[in-house]
């Protein structure tokens, strides 16, 4: 992005002592101080310490442990347990994001109208956005239950189970993955919607106006038009589903623990059963921070990608 | 019996002189009093006990007078049993750091074998020895023994104070009604006789309830058949043995076994296997058997109080499912034995801070809660009811002698939480008499060898309900299963080889 | 009577039904959960669980006894308390440093910024499931463990790298047009920036007060290691340790304290909600 700032055509009409604040490169890095110092001081150690675990023999009871070199990420990559994990980790984001996106998108539509009612319907869609993770994730395990589940109740009354028969959710690989992806759509579709509702209200009403007028129809409106102008707004809404979906533990933590048979198991679920509760520290940290040195690397491609394109 | 109750502990002896002056004990985290003169603060992190008026007892009864009588500031901190690993690991990286733990004390309940670099090793066998040396509450039982004392090293990265049996349960009418129709034992004595008569229970609507997930009761009764079956997952030594012969062949009959168990006798709630499930599906009257401590027993029995106490009659369902809940005389019979597991097994670790009055505070503490499970003792201390009275004979003590054989089955013969039960139904009193056994039963994770921390990992990553519940669900073959679990365990066991701590070289 | 008033009524109604029905769905999805929650708190143990109950319904007579276990074991006011303080101070520091931060990358450091900003996001895709022990011993070292500030101090370290990445859009997204004319008129770069800049990034700012205080009241690793004393727990984790005891859960008091920890956060997003749009639309209008 181009910074083109008319330096010298301001300064002189400003009084001298607030001069250096007009600098723009000191200016800039005198409010990037404070955020850059506090991150760094209270960030790299804790983080170049995880690194340094994860190359190193620590347990949970000898937390310093000695060097191994790569020797964690060797031994992980061929546990098929952990294969799985990664797997997991990356189809639960993508699948969730993509179903909040799709969802959040008809959803933001239907409450841009104007209807009767309209404050206490998107009160009840904002509710899972303001619930503690750790409480209602307890819930749908309840709601997902082997036995009670409330699920199956709903399907034993419309006759789609039999009377004494359930689904168990948590217990299939294919509906435990379904119940760890609905649960993530579940506490992140209001915060998409809520976001692309913005966005949508901000696309000034004469653009979609005159789009009808030259015979645009919902779809041409919603490809043409809207889709184009959210993209800023549905970016955020994606990166940041994906930062919570990835790193998230609570979810699988308390509703399969990884079951059945490490099925639904993620990244951040197995680094803490084997690093803290299986006490090797040290492979615990090589899981979650497996996928650094990949995603250093994306972010040196994406950052050259994006210089060449500015160049051109 | 108090007047001596510090003979020979003369290094703790000014612990009382310091006592003279009364401590309130204050609930929040208040930093540990290092200077002479000023009395120690001796922080303890436990379980939320399962059974309330247990926390009752140990936070307001004795702790408190505890604190009074040898002048020391107790804090205690109930937490989740999920979280203490975790705030474990934080306080033990602490401890190594150099720093101040947060706590000087800590219940674990499943040996914490990893974490003996940062315990008071040698404070913990001085405990123990007093325990059985001078107080003759004696003998340290095997299973304790094997769950706390690494001997690699020689060391005892603990001190356990309670292990918590882990019986059968069963619905005795639904047992009675099922046998009468296909023949079998009285009781669930064997997994030929869970097999036989779970197809008629699943036929009947409730089938047998014992979990193939990630969770504690299925780690806990999978290890329980496989050592009835004659395998385990390590040998004396620490050498790996599942899956070699003459083990493997054992190992891979048990998994064929449990997945005719599944397919006959249970249903697919088992793979999602939850630590409440067994107690939840037992309590909805659904399944009819399930392996698990004596919670079970008491929620039915809790229920039914309640019932009572509402007025209803001794017809009402809670009362007869509490009526027909019953626990077996010993674990289930596989073709080598019927062996059982612990359930839960409560061990003390004291931080190895090097800050010795605290240290002391925490032995002193110990010595006189595990002595506090007799009654008797604990009355004349000035904190009854004491340990096995107030957990509602949920703690077992490890110290055989910590209260007497007659007292225990005193206790469990006119069990207080069953009796009024009992009475209204015209039942026995004594429904957990049985529980007693458990001595003669019980073994420890990582049976027959100790339970080291690569046992610990394997427990803790469910190395081995996965393996049993691929090969029941029928995504892998016996042989597949077993061989991919067994990898796993050895790379685990490498590690911890590699760190000094577990031994064994296969 | 003409066909096409009436088609046209027809498809007003069949449209209004359809968008009725569209959003029952939604809110059967994101509602029924806090209902049946609701519901639960208010039931006898023994109604629970009973496979063939309506869960939705009391089979048996409804009871207090979950909310008094709430209110008279448990410090749950407190917890709440907590929860909003540790909320609202994290959501004070993350502001205080994001906003200039952002503003600085967005318009004085040029690419660097952008190159800062990936990086950032790229690093928080790692989990901080072992974060917190290293984490732990830099609380101890401050003498921070144990206390609300522990959590005070450290979520920013999640939210303020992502809220800096977030408001850097946003100020991007506003013309340097606006800004130099502001100068022109007189402004300094600052004032220009306070006057001009951060009214424009109203919605942005709003997003990032929503997010950090959504982390901070729903991060649990963290919280259940550093805070081990009741008193000071905030209700994510006081909650799951007073109420779950071994293998029982107290489903009552669970979902009974969930519905009462959710409900008033959610009116306060209610209420931001009006103010978050209306600065999305001025915004737009710029364009």
């Amino acid at each position: 992005m181009a910074v083109a700032q008319p330096r010298a055509a301001v300064e002189g009409a400003l009084p001298r002592g607030t001069l250096w604040l007009e600098r723009a490169s000191l200016l800039g890095s005198v409010m990037l101080a404070p955020a850059l110092i506090y991150i760094v001081a209270f960030v790299a150690f804790p983080f170049g310490f995880a690194l340094y675990l994860s190359m190193t023999d620590a347990t949970v009871g000898n937390p310093y442990g000695s060097w191994v070199g790569l020797r964690n990420f060797v031994e992980i990559v061929q546990s098929p347990t952990f294969l799985r994990t990664l797997k997991n980790t990356f189809v639960f984001t993508v699948v969730s994001q993509l179903l909040i996106l799709i969802l959040a998108k008809v959803l933001a539509l239907a409450l841009y109208r104007d209807f009767r009612g309209k404050g206490l319907v998107t009160f009840l869609i904002l509710l899972p956005w303001a619930a503690p993770i750790s409480l209602t994730t307890i819930g749908w395990l309840w709601i997902f239950h082997a036995r009670f589940s409330i699920i199956d109740w709903a399907l034993r009354q419309l006759g789609l189970l039999g009377p004494n028969e359930n689904m168990f959710w948590l217990g299939r690989p294919s509906l435990a993955m379904a119940a760890v992806i609905a649960v993530h759509v579940w506490r992140l579709l209001p915060f998409a919607t809520v976001l692309l509702l913005a966005g949508l209200t901000a696309i000034p009403r004469d653009v979609l106006d005159q789009a009808e007028v030259d015979g645009a129809g919902f779809w041409r409106k919603l490809f043409q038009i809207q889709l184009p102008l959210l993209l800023p707004i549905l970016s955020v809404a994606v990166l940041f589903g994906t930062i919570f979906t990835f790193t998230d533990m609570t979810v699988v933590y308390v509703l399969t623990r990884g079951g059945p048979f490490d099925m639904t198991q993620v990244l951040a679920s197995l680094a803490f059963f084997k690093g803290i509760h299986g006490g090797n520290l040290s492979v615990g940290a090589a899981i979650s921070l497996f996928l650094f040195p990949l995603l250093l690397i994306a972010a040196v491609v994406i950052l050259r990608l994006a210089r060449r394109a500015e160049v051109t | 019996m108090q007047s001596d109750r510090h003979r020979g502990v003369s290094r703790r002896t000014f612990l009382k002189a310091v006592g003279a002056g009364a401590v309130a004990v204050g609930l929040s985290g208040l930093p540990a009093f290092r200077a002479e003169g000023q009395p120690p603060t001796l922080r303890i992190l436990q379980w939320r006990h399962f059974v309330p008026p247990y926390d009752e007892w140990f936070n307001t009864v004795f702790a408190p007078k505890w604190g009074e009588r040898n002048g020391v500031n107790v804090v205690v901190d109930n937490v989740g049993l999920a979280e203490i690993p975790g705030i474990a690991a934080a306080e033990a990286a602490r401890v190594a750091a150099g720093q101040d733990p947060g706590h000087d004390l800590i219940q674990f309940n499943s040996p914490p074998a990893s974490f003996e670099p940062q315990a008071a090793a040698e404070a913990h066998r001085e405990v123990i020895q007093e325990l059985v040396n001078t107080h003759k509450v004696g003998p340290y039982i095997e299973l304790a023994e094997k769950s706390t004392f690494n001997p690699v090293t020689g060391r005892y990265f603990g001190v356990s104070d309670n292990f918590v049996p882990d019986p059968l349960h069963y619905r005795r009418d639904l047992w009675d009604q099922a046998v009468a129709e296909v023949g079998g034992p009285p009781e669930p004595v064997s997994y030929d006789a869970l097999l036989k008569v779970g197809r008629k229970l699943k036929e009947m609507g409730h089938p047998v309830g014992l979990g193939l997930s990630q969770e504690i009761d299925t780690n806990m009764w999978l290890r329980s058949a496989m050592y009835s079956w004659g395998t385990s997952v390590q040998d004396e030594e620490s050498n790996v043995v599942l899956d070699v012969p003459p083990y493997r062949e054992k190992t891979l009959d048990l998994l064929r076994f449990v997945k005719a168990l599944y397919e006959e006798a249970m249903f697919p709630g088992v793979f999602a296997w939850t630590a409440a499930s067994n107690n939840e599906e037992f309590l909805a009257g659904r399944i009819s058997v399930a392996m698990n401590a004596i919670s079970i027993s008491r929620t039915a029995h809790r229920q039914a109080a309640e019932a009572l106490a509402r007025g209803a009659g001794p017809d009402h369902p809670a009362v007869q499912l509490a009526v027909n809940t019953e626990i077996t005389e010993r674990a289930p019979e596989g073709p080598e034995g019927a062996r059982g597991l612990e359930h839960v097994m409560g061990v003390y670790v004291i931080w190895d801070t090097g800050n010795t009055r605290v240290i002391e505070a925490a032995q002193q503490l110990l010595i006189d809660l595990i002595r506090s499970y007799d009654p008797d003792v604990a009355e004349q201390e000035g904190w009854g009811p004491g340990k096995f009275v107030a957990s509602q004979a949920y703690d077992y003590p490890t110290f055989y002698n910590a209260i007497p054989k007659e007292k225990r089955l005193e206790f469990l013969r006119n069990d207080p939480v069953y009796a009024p039960i009992a009475e209204a139904t015209g039942d026995r009193p004594n429904k957990l008499e049985r529980i007693e056994t458990a001595f003669e039963w019980a073994h420890n994770v990582g049976w027959p060898g100790p339970s080291n921390a690569a046992i610990d990992e394997v427990f803790n990553t469910f190395v081995i309900p996965t393996m049993f519940a691929k090969v029941a669900q029928g995504v892998a073959s016996p042989e597949a299963a077993l061989d991919e679990a067994a990898a796993e365990i050895r790379r685990i066991f490498e590690k911890w080889r590699a760190q000094g701590l577990v031994g064994g070289t296969r | 009577m003409a066909a096409a008033p009436w088609s046209h009524r027809l498809r007003t109604v069949g449209g209004r039904s359809a968008h009725a029905l569209l959003l029952a769905v939604f809110i059967v999805f994101t509602a029924l959960p806090f209902g049946w929650m609701l519901i639960t708190a208010f039931k006898a143990e023994t109604d629970l669980y009973n496979p063939h109950n309506n869960p939705f319904w009391f089979n048996e007579p409804p009871t207090l006894k979950s909310w008094q276990y709430v209110f008279e074991k448990t410090p749950f006011l407190r917890w709440f308390l907590n929860t909003m303080v540790v909320g609202v101070a994290v959501v004070v520091i993350t502001l205080a440093l994001a906003v200039p931060a952002a503003y600085a990358l967005a318009r004085f450091l040029g690419r660097w910024g952008e190159q800062l900003g990936i990086g950032i996001f790229l690093v928080y895709l790692v989990p901080p499931t072992l974060l917190f022990i290293p984490m732990s011993l830099v609380i101890s070292q401050l003498g921070l463990q144990n206390t609300l500030w522990s959590l005070i101090v450290v979520y920013p370290t999640i939210t303020v790298p992502f809220s800096t990445w977030l408001l850097m859009g946003f100020f991007k997204s506003i013309p340097p047009e606006l800004e130099e004319q502001a100068r022109i008129d007189g402004y300094s770069r600052l004032a220009a920036f306070r006057k001009v800049m951060l009214p424009l990034a109203l919605p942005g700012i709003v997003t990032v007060v929503i997010f950090s205080f959504t982390l901070s009241a729903q991060e649990f690793v963290y919280a259940v290691t550093f805070l081990t004393s009741t008193s000071v727990k905030t209700v994510s984790v006081g909650v799951p340790a007073d109420m779950v005891r071994g293998d029982i859960f107290d489903w009552g008091p669970l979902m009974g304290s969930a519905f009462l920890a959710s409900f008033p956060i959610a009116v306060l997003y209610y209420f931001a909600l009006d103010r978050f749009i209306q600065g999305f639309t001025a915004a737009g209008a710029l364009r």
